[in-house]
């Protein structure tokens, strides 16, 4: 069983890599991944739910309801907010 | 550079155009994406508007009541835009009604270097607009993507988007 901070580092890596598979290979992606990337990208740029629904134009139910669609609600929690 | 998106509230054949979700997102959120692909940190990105769930979000900037009418011009909103921030010399314009816009379109039309306007068979196609101090607009051809004005055609440009990236 990993730990929080693992979990954290792990979460950052693959929102690296996320990131740069939005920048160089847009086309290959599916339209989950888009949305799954803009998502990652808007929570890992803020400190709260609240903040990352307001980079995406969303409400927070809109957004939770993205998260769970797209497994990302138990790791946030490992995130630690600011 | 500054990448506007206008995104007021009022449409028309399809009210509520520019909010309604698209593929999971708001339709003018599709732009803010384009441009936070291709914008460096030195650019600012900014969704001009009077729709409040826009103006509440992180892009949102305050459109006055003047330019929000049916009879304004895109470029009224533009010249607006560029008084306020006129430590920028070029402005790239995304319409939120074009959300199938390639990176790579805006990315050529940024490389173009002077001003100029996305067009197919010589006619605009609202995809991407970039104003710099020259007045001169050079057109771009490129293949012809959605003009979402209608319910029709914003289902059409949401198939086609699904298909593009199923």
């Amino acid at each position: 069983m990993t730990n929080d901070k693992e979990t954290i580092r792990l979460l950052k890596a693959e929102i690296h890599d996320l990131q740069q598979s939005s920048i160089d290979h847009m086309d290959d992606l599916n339209l989950r991944a888009i949305v799954g990337i803009a998502v990652r990208e808007a929570i890992n740029r803020s400190s709260t739910i609240a903040e990352a629904a307001r980079m995406l134009g969303i409400d927070r139910g809109t957004l939770y309801d993205h998260m769970r669609k797209l497994g990302i609600e138990a790791r946030l929690r490992c995130v630690p907010v600011a | 550079m500054i990448f506007l998106v206008p995104a007021r509230a009022g449409s028309k054949r399809l009210p509520g155009k520019n909010t309604r979700m698209f593929c999971g997102l708001p339709l003018w959120m599709w732009s803010i994406m384009t441009a936070c692909r291709v914008a460096t940190d030195a650019d600012i990105i900014i969704a001009s508007s009077d729709d409040f769930s826009i103006l509440e979000s992180t892009w949102g900037m305050q459109r006055s009541a003047d330019l929000c009418k049916d009879g304004t011009l895109t470029s009224e909103v533009v010249a607006d835009v560029w008084l306020r921030f006129q430590m920028h010399d070029a402005l790239c314009l995304l319409q939120p009604t074009s959300p199938t816009r390639s990176d790579s379109l805006v990315r050529m039309m940024l490389a173009h270097g002077g001003s100029c306007r996305s067009v197919t068979n010589g006619e605009p196609n609202g995809q991407c607009y970039v104003y710099r101090r020259e007045m001169t607009m050079a057109d771009v051809e490129t293949e012809r993507g959605h003009d979402i004005d209608t319910l029709e055609q914003f289902e059409a440009a949401e198939r086609h988007m699904m298909e593009r990236f199923k």
